[in-house]
């Protein structure tokens, strides 16, 4: 637009020089001819003034002859007046033609001939002008011969005279038609002149209508374009101002007062009152742009903040450029943008980016971890399209099968080649089943490898729609086989234990009751013997009747600490606060009667609440009071001490633990009869006894259900003892909290 | 009908423990009448025998043929006629499960047959000569297993 308003100024420009030349040019060409017009009259007057002049001087020798004659006649001498008038007129003639002829020669040359004959005339004529003389001569043969020499001067004057007329009749002529050309020519060149001038001036207003029409239409666009700014201003959200450097007026655009929060024009727009707005922080860098822009011609944009009114930080980018208008006349023209919505995107964007940084970051670790932990798993994963019926199979699934990864395109056809001919029914219709119910439970069957082995194949899936709406299923297959075949390991040895348990059970019951009714009876009819019979026995019969209690009251305890012995052994006893105080004194409570028989002391710490379970550990700590009275020595007050701590793990290397681990440390010492250290470990074993069974009574299970109580509760005991002194068990139970 | 005696009935399988129970309670200076019956079947039958004079403390074993002791318990405990017979169990064993589930089968005592007839005596007196309005009132687990 600005481009061709450029180029119809300067299509104007060369018109009207041109117009200028052209009119120039035409004047002068007519002012020439005027002047070449004025010229060719001046010569035809010339002409016709050389031609009168010489009709005047014929004149004035014909009145110089006459008057002569007349003298000469009469002799009257007044005739010569008019003859000297005669002669100076026609010296006075002569000098004007001589003046007129001047620029021409041949003239020139005629009228210095005509001079001389009309000298030679004159001289004759002069020879008889004395009165005195010439009354004499009249008749004289002189004068005669004079007289005629005279006419014939006279006539040769006329003859010369008449010549020079045909000269400048030819004269005439020429210049006539010349003259006639050129007044000829005259309307013709000042139509011509006006023609063109017409033309001109018709172009000229044919081009300017023209300029005007298009300058309407430029106006019309600008206008347009000046909406368009203004919408477009409110759109981007920014402003234009324009700041005149030498009245130092600033006008915003609408949309420059509605970016900074107020209504168009409501307050005077002044650089001043822009600072107002500036956030004080950023008030240099606004100081900073309205320096440079005034000195430098590209400036980069700045970014700042305001403080809106209401309070709203804005961010605004802006940048002006010093616009030379007229001579010396400084504008800034400058756009402000408000940038606090792109900042914040971008903000959000770089938010964006670094969550999605982080999360390709973690999808990269996880895809590795999830390779590696396929292969250490034994599994692979896939997708499986319903459409196309393609699988995209994970690396290891490829193995799984035999194959080398990405080997083949993989199919459900493909897939059902490789399933063992009796699974394929089944795996067909999961997948079937699985394309309206969106997953495969657990599913087992079994592959034929490439390499032709056998292998039992779990596989799980589950529909899942994609972000772009792809419906497919996503699965897990993992090789089974080991898993298979150990489980069928295990299930036999299960149902083994299971048989074992049962049988054991049965053991329980038997024992517990079937073994204990004829013992209590056998017992029954001993006493009823005892009550009614005794006095009728022989002393033989009584000491067999004794030794027969005997026997079937050990029995009794043997099966009771057996079935005490059982009973540890489960392990589905639930721990909870065990009070080791209240432990003991129930023990001390049930071992009274004994106690009170062997006189024995015994001395205890204070102790902790601990986990585990109460009648365990009741039968525990009863066990091993039991077991120090037993096995007191005969002539000593049996004594023992329990001595409890809490200690450190590493602290106890009996323990070969270094670890922190806190535990209860129970310790039991006795005054007894002790035992050697080598057997330390063998009394903790089922019916294993040391001594006799007259001299010290047991079964040798009391200290085989100690061990397994503690090691149910996943503590250590440990025997110490010396022959004759005495004997110390210690016993370690973990604390858990 | 006033009685001026107490009438037990035992149930119990084993031909010796009846012989044990009848000669105790022979021996003990106790107005009472013992009835035995080899099973619970027997037991119950006679207790739905409109005729039966109903016992005022019923002796039950645990382990029996054809009726078992818990099975009979809950046949007896089904009645309200039977709502008045205080019913003490009388077993070889003793174990947990076997003393809580008769507990709350509603057992009013639980005795572990003795080995030594004099023990024997003096548990089937005191068992006899409990008064069991007071007894069943403040029952709880703690006193339902008979101790001496």
């Amino acid at each position: 637009m600005r481009e061709n308003k450029f180029k119809t100024s300067k299509v104007h420009k060369i018109i009207f020089t041109i117009s200028l030349f052209v009119v120039l040019f035409v004047g002068a060409v007519t002012y020439k001819h005027i002047e070449n017009l004025s010229q060719s009259s001046k010569l035809v007057v010339h002409t016709y003034e050389v031609n009168l002049e010489l009709e005047q001087l014929f004149s004035y020798i014909k009145d110089s002859e006459n008057g002569m004659r007349g003298f000469l006649i009469t002799r009257d001498e007044n005739y010569l007046n008019p003859y000297y008038t005669a002669n100076s007129n026609i010296n006075e003639s002569f000098a004007k033609l001589k003046k007129l002829t001047k620029d021409n020669k041949q003239q020139q040359q005629n009228l210095n001939e005509l001079y001389e004959i009309i000298k030679k005339r004159l001289d004759y004529n002069g020879e008889y002008s004395d009165p005195d003389l010439s009354r004499n001569i009249v008749n004289t043969k002189e004068f005669k011969k004079n007289f005629n020499e005279s006419s014939r001067l006279l006539v040769a004057i006329r003859n010369k005279i008449n010549q020079m007329t045909e000269i400048e009749d030819t004269f005439l002529i020429k210049r006539n038609s010349i003259y006639n050309e050129q007044i000829n020519l005259t309307p013709i060149l000042t139509l011509s002149i006006l023609l063109v001038t017409i033309l001109l001036i018709v172009y000229a207003y044919y081009k300017t209508n023209n300029d005007l029409e298009k300058l309407k239409e430029a106006n019309n666009t600008l206008n347009k374009a000046f909406f368009l700014n203004s919408q477009a201003e409110i759109l981007s959200s920014f402003g234009t101002w324009e700041w005149d450097l030498v009245t130092h007026v600033t006008k915003y655009s609408e949309n420059f007062y509605r970016i900074l929060g107020y209504e168009p024009y409501s307050f005077p727009s002044t650089n001043d009152n822009f600072l107002t707005f500036v956030h004080p922080e950023d008030k240099e860098i606004v100081l900073g742009i309205m320096d440079r822009v005034v000195r430098e011609e590209n400036l980069p944009p700045s970014t700042f903040r305001i403080i809106r009114p209401d309070g709203e930080i804005r961010y605004f980018r802006a940048t002006g450029k010093l616009f030379l208008e007229k001579l010396k006349h400084k504008t800034v023209l400058g756009v402000t943008h408000d940038i606090t919505d792109e900042i914040n995107n971008n903000k959000l964007l770089e938010e964006n980016i670094q969550s999605l940084e982080k999360l390709n970051n973690e999808l990269i670790i996880f895809d590795e971890s999830s390779r590696q932990a396929e292969i250490l798993g034994n599994y692979g994963s896939w997708i499986f399209n319903f459409e196309t019926n393609e699988f995209i199979y994970s690396e290891n699934k490829y193995r799984l099968m035999g194959f080398e990864p990405k080997s083949f395109q993989p199919t459900l056809e493909n897939l059902m080649d490789h399933i063992y001919e009796d699974d394929r029914e089944l795996v067909q219709e999961a997948f079937e089943n699985a394309n309206t119910t969106g997953e495969i439970p657990a599913l087992n069957y079994r592959v034929v490898r490439k390499d032709k082995e056998i292998r039992h194949f779990k596989t799980v899936a589950k529909s899942f729609t994609d972000l772009s709406g792809l419906e497919s299923m996503i699965g897990t297959t993992q090789d089974v086989t080991e898993d298979y075949h150990k489980n069928e390991l295990l299930e036999e040895r299960n149902y083994e234990l299971e048989q074992n348990i049962k049988e054991l059970s049965e053991f329980n019951h038997v024992a517990s009751h079937d073994l204990q009714e004829p013992l209590r009876k056998i017992q029954t009819f001993i006493s009823r013997i005892n009550d009614k019979e005794k006095e009728n026995l022989t002393d033989f019969g009584k000491d067999y009747l004794i030794r027969i209690e005997k026997a079937s009251s050990r029995m009794r305890i043997l099966i009771n600490d057996l079935l005490q012995y059982s009973r540890t052994n489960r392990g589905d006893n639930v721990f909870t606060q065990v009070d080791l105080n209240e432990v003991l004194a129930n023990s001390i409570l049930e071992l009274s009667q004994n106690i009170e028989d062997k006189k024995a002391i015994i001395k205890y710490d204070s102790f902790d609440v601990i986990e585990g379970v109460e009648f365990q550990m009741q039968q525990l700590f009863t066990n091993l009071i039991s077991n120090s009275l037993k096995y007191s020595k005969e002539d000593v007050v049996p004594e023992i001490v329990i001595k409890y701590k809490k200690v450190k793990a590493k602290n106890e290397p009996i323990l070969k633990e270094d670890s922190h681990e806190v535990y209860h440390k129970i310790k039991f010492t006795d005054n007894g009869i002790g035992f050697e250290q080598e057997n330390a470990e063998k009394i903790f074993l089922l019916f294993n006894r040391l001594h006799g069974k007259t001299e010290y009574q047991g079964t040798g299970v009391g200290l085989a259900i100690c061990k397994k109580i503690v090691e149910n509760h996943n503590g250590y005991i440990f025997a110490k003892g010396v022959p004759g002194k005495g004997a110390t068990f210690t016993i370690y139970i973990p604390k858990y909290i | 009908m006033q009685k001026d005696y107490i009438l037990i009935t035992l149930a119990d399988d084993d031909e010796d423990d009846r012989l044990f129970f009848t000669d105790a309670f022979d021996e003990l200076k106790i107005n009472t009448v013992v009835n035995t019956f080899k099973n619970g079947k027997e037991l119950l039958d006679f207790l739905h025998h409109p005729e039966s004079v109903l016992p005022n403390i019923i002796f039950l074993d645990l382990n029996m043929p054809i009726l078992n002791g818990i099975e009979c318990l809950k046949e007896i405990k089904k009645n309200q006629k039977f709502d008045n017979i205080a019913i003490a169990i009388y077993s070889t064993s003793s174990s947990d499960q076997d003393v809580e589930n008769t507990f709350v089968l509603g057992a009013n005592i639980y005795i572990k047959k003795p080995s030594d007839f004099n023990t024997l005596k003096k548990v089937l007196s005191e068992v006899v000569t409990i008064n069991w309005q007071y007894h069943t009132s403040g029952l709880n687990k703690d006193n339902f297993l008979l101790r001496l």
